[in-house]
């Protein structure tokens, strides 16, 4: 189905129950990995990466400084956007739940990309047929789709 | 009494900092996809969307753009604000003599 639809009063959810269970599944799945120990999970340096890359102890002290609001943004836009799947928010998105909603798509697909080991395009491809890819490959492609479907809905002329 | 006047050298010292530009620099990654990477520029930047478009493009096809050019402190806003955005971001100096 359309992830999305234009009303009157704003921007509509319109997924199936079914796609908006497996991607509440998958918002939990994040809000587990945003709540847990993000110093052994190698998705923190796609999600916090090095401000200074020829300079660790200046990346460290922008870390120091961002890092917890980050995490903080990160965790809200995922339990709003999990509020929305779940039915506890309905109606029209307003401008803070559409950020939340394209952020967490982000933040979504940052992880699933680290578990499918995708750092370029090479991996990109090679990740359709690896073990870990069966499935999880096409939930990637999904939530970009979905992530494309909202920016366009987003910005096209209304 | 003694005035708390910086001397003439720690002054010049402090203008020639202020003077070095610095840039925010956004790199190509396998998941971001161009049209987030648009929006993006577009709605935090304010760029028009040829120009958004523009620096995606760039981004994209040499693997990396600058979108920002200023003080340090700025630029390490923005690029907190790309990090949020989910983009692969960081700070530099602006190109010297040698760049």
């Amino acid at each position: 189905m359309i992830p999305f639809v234009r009303r009157t009063d704003g921007v509509h959810l319109a997924m199936s129950e079914g796609e908006r269970a497996v991607l509440a599944s998958l918002t939990e799945q994040l809000q587990q990995v945003l709540g847990g120990d993000l110093s052994t999970d190698p998705v923190a340096a796609r999600m916090f990466p090095d401000a200074y890359p020829s300079d660790t102890e200046a990346s460290d002290e922008f870390r120091r400084w961002t890092q917890a609001d980050l995490l903080t943004q990160k965790s809200e836009n995922a339990d709003t956007v999990h509020a929305w799947l779940t039915g506890a928010r309905e109606g029209a998105l307003t401008a803070q739940d559409e950020q939340a909603w394209l952020r967490c798509l982000t933040d979504l697909r940052l992880t699933i990309a680290e578990r499918l080991g995708i750092v370029d395009a090479e991996t990109e491809e090679a990740s359709y047929s690896g073990d870990a890819g069966v499935g999880l490959r096409d939930v990637y492609d999904w939530i970009g789709y979905v992530q494309e479907h909202l920016v366009t809905t987003l910005t096209a002329a209304r | 009494m003694t005035l708390t006047t910086p001397d003439v050298e720690e002054r010049t010292d402090l203008a020639a900092r202020l003077d070095v530009p610095w840039v925010t620099v956004v790199w190509d990654d396998p998941v971001n996809l161009m049209s987030y990477v648009t929006y993006v520029f577009q709605s935090y930047f304010g760029f028009s969307h040829a120009r958004a478009e523009r620096l995606m493009r760039q981004v994209h096809d040499e693997g990396r753009a600058i979108v920002a050019t200023g003080a340090r402190e700025a630029m390490e806003r923005h690029v907190e604000a790309m990090h949020g955005y989910g983009l692969q971001a960081t700070v530099d100096r602006a190109a010297g003599p040698d760049a």
